[in-house]
Order: C-alpha cells, then sequence, then structure tokens
C-alpha cells in the first residue's frame, strides 16, 4: 500500500488544555481563584502561605504537588487552612502537575466557603511552564538569592506568569544582587508582569500582595 | 523532565489518527516545536522509541521535528523580528510591546503511513 500523509494539526496538550479550561471555567461559577504558584525549590513557597492565611484570612485551600513526602501539606495544616497533598512519585515521578492532577484533586475535596485555592506546583522552573493546570493566574515565587539571572534562563516560566513575588528581600543587606537588574530581567521576558518584594519573615509588601488577592 | 508526558500525548492523538485514516502502520509523525519551549530533541527521541513499542503500527515510526524560531510583532512599529535570545523588545524600535506570532508552537502537523 502507498505511503499516505494524514494531517493533524492538533496541539499535543490539547487534551491537558481542555481539562484546565473546564477547572478555570468550574471554579469561576464557585467564584473561587486558582493561583498557580510555582518557583524554584527553597523559594519560600510554603511559608508565604503560612503568613498569607495569618494576613488574609482561612478561605484559602491549598493543593500542594511534590513528588515525595506530606511535609508541606502538614505545615499548611498546621497553619490552619485545608490542604490536599499530590505526590507524583518518589523515584521518575512527574517534575510537574498537569490538568489532569488537579482535576483528580478537585474531585477529592470540598471547597465550601473557599475563595482562594492556591496549587503549590512542584519546585522546578521548567516543566510546571509547560502545562496549564487551569489557573487564573500564575504566580512566579523568585527568591532574592537566586540571583538576577534567572528570568533569562528560564524564560517560559516567567513569560507565562502574570505576577512575580520576588521573596526574602529581608536578607537584600547581605547579598550583593542588583534587584534593578534582576526587575528589568523580569520585565524583558515579560513586559506585563506585576512585581511585588515582599518578606514572610518581616511582612514587608504583604499589604501589596493581599490587596491582590483580593 | 517533562518530554515524556509530551510524547505520551502525542502518541494518543497520532494513535487516534492511525486510527481514523484506515492506516496499518505508521512511518513518521512530525511535530512542530516553537524555540519557546523547553524540550530536548534528544529527551523527545528516547522517550519516543520506548514508548512506541506498545503502540500497534508504530513500531517502526520515526519522530521528525520541526523548530519554529521565535517571532514577534511589533505593536508600535508593525515590524516582524526573529529572536535568538529571551528579549522580547522590538529590536527595530526598542518598543516593550510585542506579540509572539511564531515560537509557542507544539502540535502534531501529519502522521506518514500505509
Amino acid at each position: 500500500m502507498a505511503e499516505k500523509e494524514i494531517k493533524v494539526m492538533q496541539k499535543i496538550l490539547d487534551m491537558n488544555d481542555r481539562i484546565a479550561q473546564s477547572i478555570r471555567d468550574n471554579l469561576s461559577k464557585k467564584n473561587i481563584k486558582l493561583l498557580n504558584l510555582m518557583s524554584s525549590p527553597g523559594s519560600g513557597k510554603t511559608t508565604l502561605i503560612e503568613k498569607t492565611a495569618q494576613e488574609y484570612g482561612k478561605s484559602i485551600f491549598v493543593i500542594e504537588g511534590d513528588i515525595q513526602t506530606t511535609l508541606d501539606a502538614e505545615r499548611i495544616n498546621k497553619a490552619g487552612l485545608g490542604a490536599y497533598q499530590i505526590n507524583t512519585g518518589p523515584f521518575g515521578g512527574d517534575c510537574h502537575l498537569e490538568a489532569g492532577w488537579i482535576q483528580s484533586a478537585l474531585d477529592e475535596i470540598t471547597l465550601d466557603d473557599i475563595e482562594l485555592l492556591f496549587v503549590e506546583n512542584i519546585g522546578n522552573l521548567v516543566c510546571p511552564a509547560e502545562f496549564d493546570i487551569g489557573a487564573h493566574a500564575n504566580v512566579l515565587v523568585l527568591s532574592i538569592t537566586e540571583g538576577e539571572d534567572k528570568p533569562l534562563k528560564y524564560p517560559l516560566a516567567f513569560r507565562n506568569s502574570h505576577l512575580c513575588l520576588i521573596s526574602k528581600i529581608d536578607l537584600l543587606p547581605y547579598l550583593d544582587i542588583d534587584i534593578d537588574r534582576l526587575k528589568s530581567n523580569i520585565l524583558q521576558i515579560n513586559p506585563q508582569m506585576k512585581i511585588i518584594e515582599l518578606s514572610a519573615k518581616t511582612g514587608e509588601g504583604f499589604d501589596k500582595w493581599i490587596s491582590y488577592l483580593k | 523532565m517533562h518530554e515524556g508526558a509530551i510524547v505520551n500525548s502525542l502518541l494518543q492523538i497520532a494513535e487516534r489518527s492511525k486510527e481514523e485514516a484506515g492506516l496499518a502502520t505508521v512511518s513518521t509523525v512530525r511535530i512542530a516545536v516553537g524555540r519557546l519551549h523547553h524540550i530536548v530533541d534528544e529527551v523527545m527521541q528516547a522517550h519516543f522509541d520506548i514508548m512506541k513499542q506498545n503502540i500497534a503500527g508504530f513500531e517502526n515510526a520515526s519522530l521528525v521535528t520541526e523548530t519554529r524560531e521565535i517571532k514577534l510583532k511589533c505593536d508600535n512599529c508593525g515590524k516582524t523580528i526573529t529572536i535568538d535570545e529571551p528579549v522580547f523588545s522590538c529590536k527595530a524600535c526598542g518598543c516593550l510591546s510585542t506579540r509572539i506570532i511564531s515560537g509557542d508552537e507544539l502540535h502534531i502537523i501529519t502522521i506518514e503511513g500505509s
């Protein structure tokens, strides 16, 4: 039989994108805002959520994504918030969350009186940026210890985010980082990016973050 | 290592297309990958070579990747520019407001088979 060429022209992540859109639509109907927190490991995402619970109130639920351990979910519970832990598997586990993972989590939890749903994505600036998980906004957390060059090294994560939280700014006096250069590197990748500098330790900048959430 | 998830998705779509077209075997799956994506072709190929073994008619298929350059259109001067580095401002007029018109592709173009 002769070789035939079949036109497909379909997005490879079409199925993921459809699930993501349905998650977004369903949460919008319930007036719940889903924020996808992406960052490198150790940028302070869990600490940020703990402090946010103190400042914003308890109408927050957190879906935790990790390859292994329930440590983050335990910390979130201690902060008085409901949490659901996704473990993608200890060896060779996925380094990112996909919309299907989030939908499965949503099938298991109830979100009565919840206004904000945080997804703490797996700490990694490469893979999570590729997948729409149904968030209303992607929030990139970058701690100042990571250096000015990160936007240039991981442009997709910065391009696909709506807000960048520059965390741990209480450490500024001890570091040589040029924060203006960092900000200009961020804006060069994504001129529309909102930027908030904050510290979960001192509370600096949290007024801006909380008013963004409201 | 998100390439495994991407290859898994593309094989599902390719398998459905093969069924719909009534092909017995597939020789080539051709995809477009924009340079905005963090995708390593060697890793894609390695996943493809393993995963295809479990799909009837794909055992001898090859994955062909067409890389797409990142092209921007400037909202201010209207020029189209190709960028090599992650600087999304217009090289011609310096304006920061540009739109990506190419480089974010991640789709299957065609499958070939008989």
